[in-house]
């Protein structure tokens, strides 16, 4: 069991937690959103005493449980985009195991998780998604939403409330929407994300960068700034389910690696938008020229598959992360030390350059599964790295 | 004033904060719009942060989350 500190914050502040780690402490506060994490002597101080010994392997700055939790609890879908990362589809209902979600919720609740993002085919029944994100908020836990929104109707956006936070998908406009997606549904995508913004209070869009869409990235934010939706989620196109074969194609060409952070930035300056960037471009970031220790304490982290996320796919199979199709085991195995050794382990004897890369603990070298399915190695360094290639290009 | 005047040994110090929270099934997405005015922007969250959490009374104690 985790040792967790109640604590009343003054005024408009409510109520946080405090929760027990290797380090010291991570607070968690709702108004504004955030965790906070903090020192042993910090932690003291909040009544926070009995700090759990580290992982064997882990980082100083990994937790004793996940921060967040993600959950796909089906693979029913009539959407058909081409790149679907689980490879969902029409015809592969199934009923959802209500019973087996709750005691996985439970179960995630009691080691102590914050966050969970339920994610599954569109055509997965949504109250069982609303049901679900009920029980995760009876127990604590914050639920998050991201959906196509093909099917969102003001009655369906009022009852998503439920969700802390929910996002769209969509990786641009019109015809871009399309290239990326394989299918024609950008202006039903985008009739559901301006019913959501009427009817929810944090709608926001994730956005999958690839080579088809990076030169309109400027049109995305545009329509964003008008539709007056603040945050949108950068994430990096992967090598799984049925992405794995278009990987080629999508993938980011060196040249627009280089030059995504600082396009982005002036994005979200231009446009007032917040952006967020997935994992697998912290080594973009970390190459971006920024001190190590800013980086680390506006809390930026590469792959922490296992540490500070894990996922679980509709079999009930667990994994650190959403794009390795290995599970490591069931998810009662949840918690049982060094099942996700293969990632935790992976800054103890890092390959060049990362080993003497004054970014390794934040990074963690990139996308392990993005340098499994290029390099056929697991244990390589991120090859988009531009660090990494400016390292390979260097004769060394 | 000795509160003030405590070493931040003593008083303890915010490691990171990470802002928002994560509507991604997939990944984990890191706010770097901070980036913009990276430095100041680290030394203002670890600020409010460390205020929030020093400006924190007790609730109930050691406990269940609810």
């Amino acid at each position: 069991m985790i040792p967790f500190v109640k604590l009343q914050a003054v005024g408009r502040f409510g109520k946080s937690m405090a929760r027990a780690e290797p380090f010291g402490a991570t607070i968690a506060f709702h108004k504004p959103e955030m965790l906070v994490m903090v020192d042993r002597a910090m932690a003291l101080q909040l009544g926070v005493a009995d700090f759990p010994a580290p992982q064997p392997g882990s980082c100083a700055t990994d937790p004793h449980a996940p921060y967040e939790a993600h959950l796909t609890v089906g693979r029913n879908c009539s959407v058909g985009c081409s790149a679907c990362y689980i490879d969902a589809g029409q015809g592969r209902r199934g009923p959802v195991d209500i019973s087996k979600w709750e005691a996985i919720l439970e179960r995630l609740a009691q080691m102590g998780v914050f966050h969970v993002a339920i994610g599954g085919g569109e055509d997965d029944e949504l109250e069982d998604l609303i049901h679900l994100a009920s029980k995760a908020r009876q127990l604590g836990l914050t639920p998050n939403l991201t959906t196509a929104a093909w099917n969102v109707t003001p009655a369906v956006a009022k009852r998503l409330g439920v969700f802390h936070r929910v996002h769209v998908s969509m990786d641009g406009l019109g015809d871009t929407y399309r290239q990326m997606r394989g299918h024609d549904g950008f202006a039903r995508a985008h009739t559901g994300l301006e019913i959501l913004k009427a009817y929810h209070p944090h709608v926001g869009v994730n956005c999958v960068v690839g080579r088809r869409n990076y030169e309109e990235l400027e049109e995305l934010f545009s329509l964003l700034h008008g539709l007056k939706i603040s945050e949108v989620e950068l994430l990096r196109f992967k090598p799984t389910g049925r992405g794995r074969a278009l990987f080629d194609s999508m993938d980011l060409s060196h040249d627009q690696y280089d030059h995504l952070v600082k396009k982005v930035l002036k994005l979200a300056f231009r446009y007032r938008v917040r952006v967020r960037l997935d994992c697998s471009f912290t080594p973009m970031v970390c190459a971006g020229g920024y001190d190590p220790s800013v980086l680390a304490k506006l809390g930026v982290a590469g792959c922490v598959a296992g540490s500070w996320l894990v996922s679980i796919d509709p079999e009930g199979g667990l994994s650190g992360c959403s794009f390795d199709s290995e599970p490591v085991g069931s998810w009662t195995d949840l918690g049982k030390p060094g099942l996700f050794a293969k990632f935790s382990n992976w800054t103890n004897d890092p390959p060049m350059p990362c080993g003497d890369c004054a970014f390794l603990d934040i990074c963690r070298g990139g996308c392990h599964l993005v340098a499994r399915h290029v390099t056929g190695d697991f244990e390589a360094p991120d090859p988009s790295c531009p660090i990494v290639r400016r390292w390979s290009e260097s004769g060394r | 004033m000795h509160g003030l005047l405590r070493k931040s040994s003593e008083r303890g110090k915010v490691l990171s904060v990470k802002t928002g929270s994560n509507p991604n099934s997939s990944s984990l997405g890191v706010d770097v719009t901070l980036l913009l005015a990276a430095g100041a922007a680290a030394g203002l969250l670890s600020f409010l942060g460390g205020s929030l959490i020093r400006w924190m009374r007790w609730g109930k104690g050691p406990g269940d989350r609810d």
